[in-house]
């Protein structure tokens, strides 16, 4: 594939999806960073004045400065014993809130993107300019799949390193400020996971989205398909074949295996992110997959993978509304 | 020269209705060709089978492709505006311009801005602030800047004022057509482009009723317009067409003498939009 092509074709998605994929990710970003600042702000007055529950129900710091800036060494000292790093806690709390808030974000824009990529341009007949240019369907496809398996991983990590390194440095200026040397958390930082928080989200990220290959398959294939809701079409379908099924089991005693194989796709899913450990990602580096697992996951990414032909197929053969 | 378009016994049907009949089409390299047609004729239907746009069956060649196997290669020698607005309403000039030239190995960014400088359009517009007209006219900038050896417009100036379609044939023939290049036009405005064209294609119900040059027109059609005295004698000679005219009759005849017409009344060539409803509704004898 001709890389210009490709490179021209990603931008073509980022200016037609300018909201969705650049203004809304960011913004949430910078809506965090602010919350954490005051939060900061508010943290080191409370500190100042109050000092902090620690250990159990023990207050440590408050009263005069002189005082809260020794219980703050303590404090981190204490954090230290314990195995714990400090700045393990500080970053990997701003990246997970970061992670959670582009979560929600992407899980409504990538819906909405994958029901529309393929199905807006025929709706407005643009179709016929963008195929009026030397640009094959499966080149157009790929990249569009490509967003919705990629893009959002690639930007939470981006956005995570930037939230973390943000959260670093606020730490360290906080500790700092509280009478911490600087060598002392430099040495606590050289001893953090912190810089690999966010590849690990990264990587369980896309390992989740290459699970939900059959679902967003689906969805390109409805976008492609649908003459005029394809929303309609994606969730009115399986929801149909759900009901007759259950009707078939319960009033004729016939299996059609559509809950069955629902079912199961959800907990190969389930027990995939289990074993990748997302969540205390941090410390696990233990992948157990066994040859049920693995034979769950080359199905439903063949699943998958047919139905972005089937995207292809359609969008060469059926272009039309 | 090879021909830019061979088609042989293409068919095309969608269901029961059939929109291509056994079209034999032979297409050289140099020509602007109207493709004439009542709505429903199938001229567009014959154009999606030359762009690649539906598969049709029989044999088509474009420029020696396959053009629905062959599509993407072929697009590098082949641009088309079609029949309605299509260019993406939340797209920027510049990025169209950034576009094409990142897809499209022929288009020059050079040349699309000196089409432009004509116009009234800026790189920062988006194409949903500009009126039809430009929207047109920055349609045309983009496809002209194409080196092509075919250009296939389906009604490009549907919809658009008399002075934007003047400018849009001036600038199509001024600024893009060499003898290298190929046109087909499809469009119900005939009189406008009867003075471009080199070639005339007529198409009813799917099959082609007509396929002639310019220069070969006036040797093969003849009009005639007589009084009603001269009627029965010039229905001797078997004209395809009479309709009534004030004072008279106006009939039109195809491979007639016209030695023996000159003698019955006022011979001229006929018109292509005369000589289209001749053919679209022949023998109309009153």
């Amino acid at each position: 594939m001709n890389t210009k092509k490709l490179l021209t074709q990603v931008k073509r998605e980022l200016w037609e999806n300018k909201i969705r994929f650049v203004y809304a990710p960011i913004i949430t970003t910078l809506l965090l960073v602010a919350l954490m600042g005051v939060g900061v702000v508010k943290l080191g007055m409370s500190f100042g004045e109050h000092g902090l529950q620690f250990n159990g129900g023990a207050t440590i710091g408050g009263g005069a400065s002189n005082e809260s800036r020794m219980d703050m060494r303590a404090m981190l000292a204490k954090i230290e014993s314990d195995g714990s790093n400090v700045y393990d806690m500080v970053v990997s709390g701003a990246t997970f809130a970061n992670t959670s808030l582009l979560a929600i974000l992407f899980l409504f824009v990538l819906l909405a993107y994958a029901h529309s990529c393929l199905f807006d341009d025929r709706k407005n007949k643009d179709i016929l300019f963008w195929r009026s240019l030397p640009v094959s369907e499966t080149t157009n496809v790929l990249v569009k799949l490509s967003f919705l398996l990629l893009y959002a991983p690639l930007i939470t990590l981006v956005l995570n390193l930037i939230v973390g390194f943000v959260a670093l440095i606020g730490a360290t200026a906080f500790f700092s400020y509280h009478g911490v040397a600087l060598s002392s958390s430099l040495g606590s930082f050289a001893h953090s996971s912190a810089v690999l928080i966010a590849l690990k989200i990264f990587l369980s990220s896309i390992f989740s989205f290459i699970l939900l290959l059959p679902v967003i398959g689906f969805m390109l294939v409805s976008s492609a398909w649908a003459k005029k809701s394809p929303f309609l079409f994606s969730s009115v379908l399986p929801v149909g074949l759900v009901v007759i099924d259950a009707i078939s089991q319960k009033w004729l005693g016939l299996n059609l295996h559509v809950i069955d194989t629902l079912t199961a796709y959800w907990a190969m899913f389930v027990k995939s992110i289990q074993v990748l450990d997302l969540g205390h990602g941090m410390h696990s580096n233990t992948i157990l997959f066994d040859a049920n697992l693995i034979s769950g996951v080359l199905l439903s990414t063949a699943i998958g993978a047919a139905f972005v032909v089937g995207a292809i197929w359609l969008r060469n053969n059926r272009y039309e509304i | 020269m090879d021909a830019v378009i061979h088609a042989q016994r293409i068919c095309k049907a969608y269901g029961k209705k059939i929109a291509l009949d056994n079209v034999d089409l032979t297409i050289p390299a140099g020509r602007i060709i109207g493709l004439i047609g009542p709505n429903g004729a199938g001229k567009t239907t014959l154009l999606k089978g030359i762009l690649g746009l539906a598969q049709v069956e029989g044999s088509l060649q474009v420029l020696g492709l396959n053009p629905f196997t062959d599509r993407v290669k072929l697009l590098e020698d082949v641009s088309f505006i079609a029949d309605t607005a299509i260019l993406p309403s939340w797209i920027k000039v510049s990025e169209a311009l950034d576009y094409i030239e990142g897809v499209h190995p022929k288009f020059s960014r050079e040349k699309a801005m000196a089409f432009l400088a004509k116009t009234k359009i800026t790189p920062d517009n988006k194409v949903k602030s500009l009126s039809k007209g430009m929207v047109t006219q920055l349609h045309l900038a983009l496809i002209m800047a194409i080196d092509s050896k075919l250009l296939v417009l389906d009604e490009p100036t549907l919809g658009l004022d008399i002075i934007y379609r003047k400018q849009f044939y001036e600038s199509l023939l001024n600024d893009y057509y060499d003898a290298q290049k190929t046109i087909v036009i499809t469009t119900h405005q005939v009189e406008e482009i009867e003075g471009i064209l080199t070639d005339l294609i007529f198409i009813n119900d799917g099959k082609i009723l007509l396929e002639t040059t310019m220069d070969e027109l006036p040797n093969r059609f003849i009009e005639l317009q007589i009084d009603a005295a001269a009627k029965q004698a010039a229905l001797a000679h078997n004209p395809i067409h009479v309709r009534t005219i004030l004072g008279g009759f106006s009939m039109v005849f195809e491979n007639a003498d016209v030695n023996q017409l000159q003698a019955l009344g006022k011979v001229t060539t006929p018109s292509v939009a005369d000589l289209f409803v001749a053919k679209m509704q022949p023998t109309k004898h009153i």
